[in-house]
């Protein structure tokens, strides 16, 4: 699942990264994407076998242009729904490490068959 | 900013009320049981979720633990009722921090499967669900 959240955010041409990765001593890209996995669980269980698993996931992009932050976001959620991906709202402010950078975040499931 | 909080309120449970209501049942305190028994769930879970977190760590301050609602109140807008659990802080705190994470430090995995998921606040509203179910069985059986 992973795999194609990474693809999606990736074809905006910034780096994406997992939440927490960037070590202490790595300076923030200029823009750049994370993301996290809340939590899964199977939705439809039968048969001793998981017939649909529910993925959630935090997405985030940090910028130090405070407008890209939000529009690049909103993209980010149009592209996520085209891909079938459940999108709601227009997110929500994250803490960035760097005073230089604002970040904003949204809530993102997919539900696999 | 907003606070770290859930809402938890009677929206979706619209169908229960009525039947409820239909057999005379007295909603208020139904109702508030069953938000406050949620708002207890979630609380004692962040305690435990707090007390899992590493000692020494960056946000491990008594502040952190001293924001977690306790007790919160049940407030009626007419017949919608909500309960406002978790944080009583707002996003940037050491709080915001611990469940959403930063580039650079990876969320605490507990608190942010309960704040950002859906998962678990479907088990909660499950658990209101179930205390309605309850009162309507008592009433039919009766």
């Amino acid at each position: 699942m992973e795999d194609k959240l990474i693809e999606i955010l990736s074809g905006f041409r910034y780096p994406v990264m997992l939440q927490g990765s960037l070590s202490e001593n790595e300076d923030y890209p200029p823009h750049f994407f994370t993301f996290w996995n809340n939590d899964s669980a199977s939705d439809s269980f039968y048969d001793n076998k998981d017939h649909s698993l529910v993925c959630e996931y935090d997405v985030n992009f940090y910028s130090s242009d405070p407008e890209l932050v939000y529009t690049r976001l909103r993209e980010a959620i149009e592209e996520l729904k085209k891909q079938g991906f459940i999108v709601s709202g227009d997110g929500y402010s994250v803490a960035s490490d760097e005073p230089t950078h604002d970040g904003r975040g949204v809530h993102v499931i997919y539900r696999k068959n | 900013m907003g606070r770290n909080t859930l809402k938890l309120s009677t929206e979706g449970f619209e169908q229960y009320l009525a039947k409820l209501k239909g057999l005379g049942a007295d909603l208020k305190p139904i109702v508030t049981e069953a938000l406050e028994q949620a708002g207890e769930t979630v609380q004692y879970d962040t305690e435990n979720a707090m007390g899992s977190l590493p000692n020494g760590g960056k946000y491990e301050t008594g502040k952190t633990r001293k924001s977690i609602i306790r007790n919160p109140e049940v407030k009626w807008t007419g017949a919608m009722a909500e309960i406002g659990v978790g944080f009583n802080f707002a996003p940037s705190s050491a709080a915001g921090y611990l469940i959403t994470g930063t580039p650079r430090m990876k969320p605490a995995r507990e608190l942010n499967r309960m704040y950002k998921g859906k998962i678990y606040i479907k088990g909660i509203q499950q658990d209101m669900a179930d205390i309605f179910v309850d009162e309507l069985t008592k009433r039919m059986v009766d």
